[in-house]
């Protein structure tokens, strides 16, 4: 069974369109990495998933249930993006309260809300108030009430925006290790980096719609296809190059000191290069493909993406 | 997912309820809002002793002390003298020997303007600071009833505010029978007359700090910024506290008639002086001061409103706000 599936989903706030068509399928017992820019719908979808907003069009499940029910509620643990905690209150207190909402004795609460706490690396500050945490232990507390209740989903928003490094660190270690013990985790981010750290599956959300979504191997195997139509090659001498290049039948062009070429099937142009480089006698700087890495061919599929609204609008 | 019985999941909410009252309580009396709360409620008791070392009473205290050496400690007449002065001292409306005494007391300082901005202070976060935090996200995710969210809170500022009027009002009590007649005066404390007059007064007084809460909380539901939620509910609550009366002196007598019903403290007052009173004296001493007033007669017929009434309207202003809030926070996206 999916943990959240979403279908046709729509989200209006008056006359801006946030949400035009997602659909996702979170399966059971995955990390799941929901990639997308700043404003492109990731946090709506979220809170749709939740319960907080009402969507204006579509289904959405969770666990197979309506998404928002008080049963659904149970089930699931949140970290908003941005939250702010009452200064005044102590971390256990905060923690044993969320735990009083998921239906927890207070002292079970209390027992659990340490145990967590421990766990995120919060001890010794059990009883201290929340004003005194730095900004990366309030984002491992809000991880630790997340986990109150043990909750078979977990949501993240944007867990590890606005930490330095070393907090980034802590949170995607603890997340990896949840990852581990089987929970499903959905975990949203516009940092790609992160999520190929973590995740199994993602899903690629722009402008309110998902444009891609699968096994994260299986995207990245597609996305190594794609690379591999395009290189870019550094020499000393580009224009004898590119000359022999263009003799042989190569798709090339110049870009500022670097020659574009594109392959007609993999694996061609790795045989042809040494031979041209001994032809023209030319040194050999850099010849890669271009788009390695998932931030280039993530922002490829933007932009893709970007040309067809343009087109059709 | 089994599906859970009614009965169950009436259980778990209630019990559910009950915890998140206990950890709402102690949550309330570490905020700073709450100690100047606590300040303002026995601020009274401070002046009393302020007012005694000065004595600004020597009137009422040759009374009770003439009354008592004429007539012995329990004769009637002692009694009679020190649930006057008490009632006096209390901002209760007496009459004396055919003269209005001073009604300014105990109420005129706790039904007034210092509890109604302290209160809304205290509640305008209520649901706004929820929201403004963004913590109201993860609480509403959980298996809980957003109506149990508000009510729990409010329940919990009314416990609170219930235990501090009754102490600050027994505080006042204790102290006015200890200055106006020394360690004797401790003797008449307990007294069913002064009793049930110590017992109104923290009623209504709760009642009066429970509407404005009530209120706030309706406008906090509403505004999602807990200070702005304050303001806009303390300018509505003075404007309905000063301006009927305003109106009265310009727009003339014929508006109180229908503005008296929105005049929270006057409501409560009329209230105060009729439970405290009695059906007899009160509706005796009204009519010795219409009869003494003159002119000004006419405003307080106007402003007199029967007490049944006024207890319904005061008793409405609390569940009517709150149950909105409840409604608007089930229904209101959280963003």
């Amino acid at each position: 069974m999916n943990a959240v599936a979403i279908r046709g989903l729509r989200k209006v706030f008056g006359r801006f369109v946030a949400l035009h068509e997602v659909n996702l399928e979170v399966p059971e017992g995955v990390c799941f990495g929901f990639l997308g820019p700043n404003g492109s719908g990731k946090t709506t979808t979220i809170k749709i998933i939740l319960g907080l907003l009402e969507p204006d069009g579509g289904e959405v499940y969770v666990f197979g249930r309506k998404a928002g029910s008080y049963e659904v509620r149970r089930r699931i643990g949140y970290l908003p993006e941005r939250i702010e905690y009452h200064n005044h209150v102590l971390c256990v207190d905060f923690l044993k309260y969320v735990g009083i909402l998921n239906h927890m004795k207070p002292s079970k609460a209390e027992r659990t809300a340490r145990d967590i706490l421990v766990w995120v690396g919060l001890e010794g500050w059990e009883d201290q108030p929340i004003g005194t945490l730095s900004a990366g232990m309030k984002q491992r507390l809000g991880l630790a009430q997340a986990l109150m209740g043990d909750p078979d989903l977990i949501i993240l928003d944007e867990p590890t925006s606005n930490l330095d490094p070393i907090g980034r660190k802590e949170i995607l270690d603890k997340v990896k290790e949840l990852a581990s013990e089987g929970k499903t985790i959905f975990f949203s981010s516009h940092i790609l980096s992160e999520v190929e750290t973590v995740s199994d599956y993602v899903g690629i959300i722009f402008h309110g719609r998902t444009i891609k979504q699968g096994r994260l191997h299986d995207i990245k195997r597609e996305l190594i296809r794609r690379k591999a139509e395009k290189y870019e090659l550094v020499v000393d001498k580009t224009s004898e190059v590119l000359s022999i290049l263009t003799e042989k039948g190569v798709e090339a062009h110049v870009e500022g000191d670097r020659i574009i070429m594109f392959a007609s099937n993999p694996g061609f142009l790795e045989r042809l290069i040494p031979k041209v480089l001994v032809d023209a006698d030319a040194q050999l700087m850099r010849f890669t493909p271009v788009g390695d890495t998932l931030q280039e061919v993530f922002l490829q599929l933007v932009s893709e993406v970007s040309l067809e609204e343009g087109e059709s609008g | 997912m089994v599906e859970e019985t009614l009965v169950k999941r009436v259980s778990t909410v209630l019990s559910q309820s009950f915890y998140m009252i206990v950890e709402e309580i102690k949550s309330i009396y570490k905020t700073k809002t709450f100690v100047v709360f606590a300040v303002l409620m026995f601020l009274p008791v401070q002046l009393i002793l302020v007012s005694y070392a000065t004595s600004q009473y020597p009137q009422l205290l040759f009374e009770v002390e003439k009354a008592f050496f004429l007539n012995g400690i329990l004769e009637e007449g002692v009694i009679d003298a020190f649930s006057d002065a008490f009632a006096s001292a209390m901002g209760i409306l007496i009459i004396r020997r055919g003269f209005i005494q001073a009604s300014l007391g105990a109420t005129t300082y706790y039904i007034n303007i210092p509890i109604i901005a302290i209160v809304t202070l205290l509640t305008c976060g209520l649901v706004a600071a929820e929201r403004e935090k963004g913590t109201l996200p993860v609480y509403v995710s959980k298996p809980v009833y957003r109506t149990q969210l508000v009510l729990t809170k409010f329940a919990a500022f009314a416990l609170v505010s219930f235990a501090l009027t009754a102490l600050a009002y027994s505080t006042v009590y204790f102290t006015y029978a200890l200055t106006l007649l020394g360690p004797l005066g401790m003797l008449f404390t307990g007294l069913p007359e002064t009793i049930s007059m110590l017992l109104v007064l923290i009623f209504f007084t709760w009642i009066f700090i429970l509407d404005i809460g009530a209120i706030t909380s309706l406008f906090s539901s509403i505004i999602d910024r807990s200070i702005l939620a304050g303001v806009t509910s303390l300018i509505i609550l003075l404007l309905l506290s000063i301006l009927p009366n305003m109106l009265v002196i310009f727009a003339g007598v014929g508006i109180a008639s229908f503005t008296k019903y929105f005049n929270i403290p006057d409501l409560i007052n009329q209230l105060i002086d009729f439970y405290s009173l009695g059906f007899v004296e009160y509706y005796q001493n009204m009519w010795l001061i219409i009869k003494q007033t003159g002119f000004f007669s006419q405003i307080i017929i106007s402003r007199m409103i029967d007490p049944g009434t006024a207890l319904i309207i005061v008793i409405l202003l609390i569940v009517i706000p709150l149950i909105s809030a409840c409604l608007i926070t089930e229904k209101r996206e959280v963003k």
